[in-house]
């Protein structure tokens, strides 16, 4: 961009190229870690080892990929199901609570950020192994032990405690914009206690539920760590599969096919779910 | 047409009726703390049916905690709560069958105008086309029905206060109770829609329980008026009565302007007398209960202004002051004068009489017979 | 009587999620001070050795002193470049700025694998695996977006009469930037740079593809022991951590009532 030529333009348009300009450096490495890294993966997808859709095909034409594929969105859904209904109570709580007690769980919503993910994996290798924490508790409590390490429901209860802050954060942000007096305007109005909470209470805060369910959906599709400590053979995530077809095989076709699907899934998933996340109703305007 | 039996959610009415038998509310000595604050001390109080009653009183005397008692939606430690005679301290909210308008509506912002009005409709599982009908008439009654299909956000205040309205009159409550329903608007609005409500009571028929902190809405309002302080009711009354004869100081000045005249007082024969300012003030009247300090409350047009000695007293009372502030009303003019005890006087004449200049002496003359002899808390 | 039920209920749903939220991260201090090298809980005796380890063993400290170092640069280079982004996309408010908005939020939503594979494509053409820069780049990257959440929250409260105003007082541009509207937007900048520095020093993913014998980054290390063996050293990691934070939040808890005592 020449001097002369902003010159030349008005003040208006010269502070929206100046503004522009401001974003150019953070554009700048996007385009270098995120752009060029997902064009490269979309075209060796199409490109190796012969230009044309082979790996697509061999990716959909695999059982194992397809059972993978399956597990991954399983996974995700379990997880945002559960994420939704253990986050929905505690966000109500934090609405409701008064400053000390808001405070209090707010905090416990946040200590876990506290250490970083690789090491709470760590801390749920000690809670859910053969001899853990957990299987001692059951055991004393009378129960027979079970098995959670390496299965599917010790990588879900593992994935839902992460990605539980995720959940609660946007829920509660909604929940506390709720004007609790709806409530008695409804019982005045004669609606039953049960009613009032899900014609009223319930719709206001979807758009809460649906934002903390599609961050929560959208990091479970795409999560790597957790499955690999936490899960077995049995509970490989398509995540690990990319990794194995790109370092292990140095399969970059296949890898590169695999990315793509995840890709298409987590955006895909973004789309469907952005218009749920709006309300279909207004909230300002009009002389208050 | 015949008046309609008033609507329980289990026995609704089937249309809207044009006149409700009003309902009969009977509070006895209900009692309600938080922790150690007490936000009711024993109130008692009776709404006669069909009666247009205001709550007036400043925040925290306990006016919207009555409400709410009354509405259900707080529990009080004791007392009884009656409504046409049968007892709800233990009806739940939902089953009360009264209509609340809340201070800031309350409008549900994810239904529409004509949604939000059928709500108790359909908790009351009225039929669809009769639902219709009803929420029609009520619309035609605030005049919003070209709005039916707005959402509240997209409403004005003076219109999201009618919604609020209709909505908890369209299952004909034999009880309405309104929380400072026009505390949010401007005061042209709210003058205007004072006279709405009035309107809509009249026709309507069912009780009014009104809630403000404003005594001249409370006074264009109602037929009776429970004054609030601290938890407490000072006097049920009239408007007028309650300006002509408070029984409180604290009513007497929450009510109108007023000025207060102190001083040591003495009781003899049908008079008592009172040393206000160097000056022996006679009262026309008696308490013969009356111990402790007393007071006089005077009404601004109780008072009369005079030349410094222009008046020989005789029957009336004289009291020299001097002129602080003149404020030109129209029709008449409001003064203000500051006794030699520091007392202020509000005195207001007719705009067509003597006029005082601002800093000149005068004397304040009323007669005997004027203004009130109450006991005077604050020693 | 059916409400104080309801809250008894919800009181005790609360505590056992907040005890399911809290549970995990605790769980590692008692491991920390374990004298075996196994998991098992409760662990056995007292010892301080896996603290001694982080310092005694080479992979571990160089690896705590490698992500804090890359952590410091990641922090400086994202909050100087999400700032500015912030600043120019309050200016351009029409769909460019929208568009520009959302593209620096998408490395948020971004699969960790994929985004891992592509960018140890494009290191290995630039021979960027295994180096500061290679870190730097990809950390910044994943911090970019929280630099801008933070910086421009702050800024939609932030009121742009001021700078009008200054610069109606005769400041120029940059004394508005520099006097007026930074010193304001300081603390959305601030945790704009205490969230990168989080991001980067937490990254494990990138970081696997591309890391190399010479430079490994903390999490990396955990990882590679974590498949290795069992080795506490990790817990007396994660408590560290722990207690560093917990200081520098209560610190900071402290310092902002104090402030807002005035």
């Amino acid at each position: 961009m020449s001097e002369p030529k902003v010159r030349e333009m008005t003040p208006e348009a010269r502070r929206k190229v100046r503004a522009f300009l401001m974003t150019v450096p953070a554009l700048a490495v996007l385009a270098l870690v995120l752009l060029a890294p997902l064009v490269i993966v979309v075209a060796r997808s199409v490109t190796e080892p012969q230009p044309g859709l082979e790996n697509y095909r061999w990716f959909f034409a695999t059982p194992v990929n397809l059972t993978v594929l399956a597990r991954t969105f399983k996974v995700a859904f379990w997880v945002t199901l559960l994420c939704v209904v253990v986050a929905y109570p505690y966000a109500f709580a934090m609405s409701v609570a008064g400053r000390k007690l808001r405070l209090l769980l707010i905090l416990c919503v946040l200590v876990p950020f506290w250490v970083s993910g690789v090491v709470r994996t760590f801390a749920w290798v000690i809670l859910l192994q053969d001899s853990g924490l957990i299987n001692k508790t059951l055991l004393a409590m009378g129960f027979e032990k079970i098995r959670l390490i390496r299965t599917q429901t010790g990588v879900t209860i593992g994935m839902v405690q992460i990605l539980l802050p995720f959940m609660i954060m946007p829920l509660y942000s909604v929940m506390r914009g709720i004007d609790l007096r709806l409530l008695l305007a409804a019982r005045s109005l004669g609606a039953r206690p049960v009613a009032s909470f899900f014609q009223i209470y319930l719709p206001l805060s979807l758009p809460g539920v649906f934002a903390g369910a599609t961050i929560v959906f959208i990091l479970a599709l795409g999560f790597y760590i957790t499955p690999l400590l936490l899960g077995g053979a049995s509970s490989t995530l398509l995540s690990t599969l990319i990794q194995q077809q790109v370092l292990s095989l140095l399969n970059w076709g296949h890898g590169g096919a695999m990315g793509v699907v995840l890709l298409a899934a987590t955006f895909g998933g973004l789309l469907i779910a952005a218009p749920l996340m709006r309300r279909r109703y207004p909230v300002t305007g009009g002389e208050r | 047409m015949m008046p309609l039996q008033a609507s329980t959610p289990e026995t609704a009415t089937r249309r809207t009726p044009d006149r409700i038998p009003g309902a009969a509310v009977g509070i006895d000595r209900i009692r309600k703390t938080y922790g150690s604050y007490v936000a009711l001390d024993d109130v008692s109080l009776t709404i006669r049916p069909g009666e247009f009653m205001s709550f007036l009183g400043p925040s925290g005397s306990g006016k919207t905690t009555t409400l709410n008692v009354i509405a259900g939606f707080t529990g009080h430690e004791s007392g009884v709560l009656k409504i046409d005679g049968r007892e709800i301290d233990r009806v739940p909210p939902h089953r009360r069958n009264i209509g609340v308008v809340f201070q800031h509506y309350a409008l549900f912002p994810h239904m529409t105008v004509a949604e939000n009005i059928a709500y108790p409709l359909r908790q009351r599982r009225i039929g669809r086309s009769e639902r219709h009908a009803m929420v029609g008439a009520v619309l035609e009654k605030v005049e919003l029905s070209a709005l039916a299909g707005r959402y509240p956000a997209e409403l004005s205040g003076g219109q999201q206060q009618r919604v609020a309205l209709a909505r908890a009159m369209v299952f004909a409550p034999g009880l309405m109770l309104l929380d400072e329903p026009l505390g949010a608007l401007d005061k042209k609005l709210r003058e205007a829609l004072q006279l709405e409500i009035r309107r809509i009571h009249r026709e309507l028929g069912s009780t009014f329980v009104f809630v403000t902190h404003d005594q001249e809405e409370a006074l264009v309002l109602s037929d009776r008026i429970a004054v609030f302080n601290k938890g407490r009711i000072e006097q049920v009354a009239s408007g007028e009565e309650l300006y002509r004869a408070p029984k409180t100081l604290f009513v007497g000045q929450f009510i109108g302007e007023s000025t207060v005249l102190r001083g040591p007082h003495e009781s003899r024969g049908d008079e008592t007398a009172l040393s206000v300012a160097g000056a022996r003030i006679r009262i026309a009247a008696r308490r013969p209960d009356a111990g402790g300090r007393q007071c006089l409350l005077l009404r601004p047009e109780d008072l009369r202004l005079c030349a410094p000695g222009s008046t020989a007293g005789g029957h009336e009372n004289v009291v020299a002051a001097r002129l602080r502030e003149k404020i030109y009303l129209g029709a008449s003019v409001k003064y203000e004068a500051v006794l030699t005890d520091g007392t202020v006087a509000t005195a207001r004449m007719p705009a067509s009489g003597p006029s005082f200049e601002i800093g000149a002496p005068v004397d304040l003359v009323w007669s005997a017979g004027c203004g009130t002899l109450l006991d005077d808390p604050g020693a | 009587m059916t409400r104080t039920l309801g809250r008894i209920a919800l009181a005790l749903v609360c505590f056992l999620i907040a005890l399911w939220l809290v549970a995990p991260t605790l769980v590692i201090i008692p491991i920390s001070f374990s004298e075996t090298q196994s998991l098992a809980f409760p662990p056995t005796g007292f010892s301080w050795k896996w603290y001694a380890n982080i310092f005694d063993n080479r992979a571990w400290s160089r690896s705590l002193v490698t992500s804090v170092e890359i952590g410091l640069i990641v922090a400086a280079v994202a909050t100087v470049l999400g700032t500015m982004a912030a600043l120019g996309l309050e200016r351009l408010k029409n769909r460019l700025g929208g568009t520009i908005r959302l593209l620096l939020l998408t490395p948020v939503v971004m699969p960790g694998v994929v985004l891992a594979v592509g960018i140890y494509a494009v290191y290995l053409n630039l021979h960027l695996t295994g180096t500061w820069t290679g870190y730097v780049l990809a950390h910044t990257l994943l911090a970019l977006p929280f630099v801008v959440i933070a910086v421009s929250a702050n800024l939609s409260v932030f009121d742009a009469r001021l700078e009008v105003a200054a610069a109606s007082l005769g400041a120029s541009r940059l004394t508005v930037l520099r006097t007026v509207t930074v010193p304001l937007i300081a603390p959305g900048i601030l945790s704009g740079a205490l969230f990168a520095f989080v991001t980067s020093f937490d990254e494990v993913i990138v970081s696997l593809f591309i890391t190399s014998a010479q430079l490994k980054t903390l999490p990396v290390q955990i990882y590679a022991s974590m498949t290795r063996d069992t080795d506490p050293t990790v817990a007396a990691i994660g408590t560290l951590t722990l207690v560093v934070t917990t200081v520098l939040i209560g610190a900071g808890l402290l310092f902002s009532l104090s402030r807002g005592r005035k």
